[in-house]
């Protein structure tokens, strides 16, 4: 249990599970790069939008993006999870490999759409790396919340120490 | 003892000397070789701060001379030369013994000089041996031991507290390696790592003044600042006294105290005394040489490293300029066996290297380009491992470092404790996510032809069996 509530424990499993979910996503994205409707032509035809499919006419959001961007982002995004996933997962360059991660993350979002395609929303349809995420996410929170009960215990001990001295120097 | 007047005898094991003796066995030299050295090791210099914080440990950068020259013909003779008499071609050890030689080498090095400062000698440490690195580092864990029992706390900054006298490179990169590695094993023991302190003291406004590292200087600066402790400066201050426990110094024309439990010494280097007395010319003690290294007026006696110095072309006292012209007195030598005349050497300089902190260094190429930071540190110590003596050891010396650099064992401290990232394993991910994806890549543009180059592998049906192919 005390291995469970180290901070340093959880952010690292965080870390890796991150890592390697974007990882696995780079190298997916690129199994699935030719297929119908798989990432290539989904980053050649779809819009930009931040409402997605389904929705009506008028808020299908702009684009599809020009050819001479949309080609090299197809042809490197997958590599970049791949490279940035390890890197991030092995805990190298962490803040400047999630500040790449996570802008990846935001065109991602801005080129599917958050509702209802990657949803934040219940929307009924089973989403595995959202739940796995969440997973990560929440021991986060539990580890947290149990490094300040622990600094809090401190802070009172500390208290009561001083206290005592006090009134021992003020005999 | 009477040894035969073929022999060729070198005085000194440093990186002359050491070369000089190397390299001439290398050749197959016909003729006794002689290295008389007084002691039984030989300190790497430049990667002695490694050897003070542990980044590499005395079989590495501080062997004995019996294992690298256990392989060679060289006779390693450990004692200390009393007298050189040129006109009979002899040299006197302590011991009595007496060496006649075909061939001298004059590679005696320098030696610290404390400019005649009171206490210096008894109370301030020198850092140019391995076996005064050793010293330091017992000495530094000593004074955290002893700061971590006390309650005192001006005490506690007395033993907390390193003064460095001298603003040269040697003391720069002592300066940085401590501020990097005091805060650390403090830290370690349980202590506050805030309270200590790190002085490097000079007698200058300017760090580097004079030296070939000048251009280095705002680099220096920055990297001295940047440390888990910056280090402070006390500059202008002319130290006029070491005491036990504090160095007196003159600022400002004031006389004032800086109260320190341990006092390093590098400000300063003189030549070997007993170069002082040879009948030849010499500049401040360094005997001025033919562009051969020979001396003008005996040519069987050749000079290098610390102790000679070529009036037309001067050398900064390095280990590279040092090696260099060690490999180029084994040469000339043999060409002086064989009856031809011996050539100019021609020193390249690579540029300049230096430490600047634990995992961080600067590498000043060619003096054009400069790389700072962790690669900086790999190509210093790269570079210096490939100047370990003996081809054996050094191909054993690198491969551990390598292999302790990809996967940070034996690390002083941890990169995560120095707010780092380690840089060689970082870009070793990055290849081999690259050699990883490239396949991959290859699928998605050719599959056709990925399928055919690579079927003998089983790879693509493997990946067909995840995701079929669409073209």
């Amino acid at each position: 249990m005390k291995y469970l509530l180290n901070l340093r424990v959880a952010i690292t499993v965080n870390r890796i599970t991150i890592g390697f979910f974007f990882f696995l996503s780079g190298i997916a994205n690129y199994l699935n790069f030719n297929v119908a409707n798989g990432f290539y032509q989904t980053v050649i035809t779809q819009k930009l939008q931040i409402i997605g499919p389904g929705i009506p006419p008028g808020w299908e959001g702009v684009g599809p993006l020009p050819w001479l961007i949309a080609i090299p982002y197809a042809w490197l995004l997958p590599l970049a999870e791949i490279l940035l996933g390890a890197l991030f997962a092995l805990n190298y360059w962490v803040r400047w490999t999630g500040l790449l991660l996570i802008l990846m993350t935001f065109s991602i979002i801005l080129a599917f759409g958050i509702i209802p395609a990657g949803t934040l929303f219940p929307n009924g349809a089973e989403s595995f790396n959202k739940n796995i995420l969440f997973m990560t996410l929440i021991w986060i929170c539990i580890a947290y919340d149990a490094y300040e009960q622990k600094m809090s215990r401190r802070r009172t001990e500390a208290m009561a120490n001083y206290a005592v001295n006090n009134a021992m120097d003020d005999m | 003892m009477q040894q035969a007047s073929q022999a060729t005898v070198i005085l000194g094991g440093g990186f002359a000397g050491l070369f000089t003796a190397l390299h001439l066995s290398q050749r197959n030299y016909s003729h006794p070789i002689i290295l008389i050295e007084q002691r039984d090791r030989f300190s790497f210099k430049p990667l002695l701060y490694e050897l003070l914080s542990g980044e590499l440990h005395s079989a590495q950068v501080y062997p004995r001379y019996n294992e690298l020259l256990a392989s060679s013909s060289v006779t390693f003779v450990q004692d200390t030369v009393k007298s050189i008499h040129l006109e009979q071609s002899q040299v006197t050890v302590a011991s009595g013994r007496i060496f006649n030689y075909r061939n001298l080498v004059l590679a005696l090095g320098s030696k610290t000089t404390y400019f005649n400062t009171p206490g210096a000698a008894e109370y301030a440490m020198p850092f140019t041996s391995g076996e005064q690195a050793i010293a330091l580092r017992k000495h530094l864990r000593h004074r955290l031991h002893q700061a971590i029992q006390t309650s005192d706390p001006a005490r506690r900054r007395l033993l907390l507290t390193v003064a460095i006298i001298g603003a040269g490179p040697a003391g720069i990169e002592l300066a940085c390696t401590l501020a990097d590695l005091l805060p650390i094993w403090y830290d370690e023991l349980g202590g506050d790592a805030a309270e200590i302190r790190v002085v490097l003291i000079n007698r200058n406004k300017e760090i580097l003044k004079g030296d070939v590292n000048s251009h280095l200087r705002c680099t220096a600066q920055r990297a001295l600042k940047g440390r888990i402790i910056p280090v402070d400066f006390l500059f202008d201050a002319a130290v006029s006294k070491i005491q036990a426990d504090g160095v007196e110094y003159q600022q400002n024309n004031k006389t004032q105290i800086l109260q320190a439990g341990t006092i390093a010494w590098t400000a300063g280097t003189a030549a070997n005394p007993l170069l002082m007395n040879l009948p030849v010319a010499n500049n401040r003690g360094r005997l001025l040489v033919t562009p051969t290294l020979q001396l003008p007026d005996f040519p069987e006696v050749f000079a290098a490293g610390d102790c000679a110095a070529d009036s037309d072309q001067p050398q900064p006292p390095t280990a590279q300029v040092a090696y260099q012209q060690g490999i180029a007195i084994a040469q000339n030598i043999q060409r002086q066996r064989e009856g031809k005349s011996p050539i100019p050497v021609e020193i390249k300089m690579r540029g300049t290297l230096m430490k600047l902190g634990l995992n961080e260094g600067v590498a000043n190429l060619f003096n054009k380009v400069q790389i700072p930071g962790q690669p900086g540190h790999l190509i210093r110590e790269a570079t210096y491992l490939q100047l370990l003596p003996n081809a054996a050891h050094n191909r054993k010396i690198t491969t551990e470092w390598l292999t302790d650099e990809l996967f940070q064992r034996h690390r002083p401290a941890s990169y995560m404790q120095l707010g780092q990232t380690p840089w060689l394993p970082g870009v070793a991910t990055l290849a081999a996510g690259v050699i990883f994806a490239t396949p991959l890549v290859w699928r998605a543009a050719q599959p056709m032809q990925f399928q055919q180059n690579l079927h003998w592998t089983g790879v693509p049906t493997l990946l067909n069996q995840l995701a079929p192919p669409a073209r």
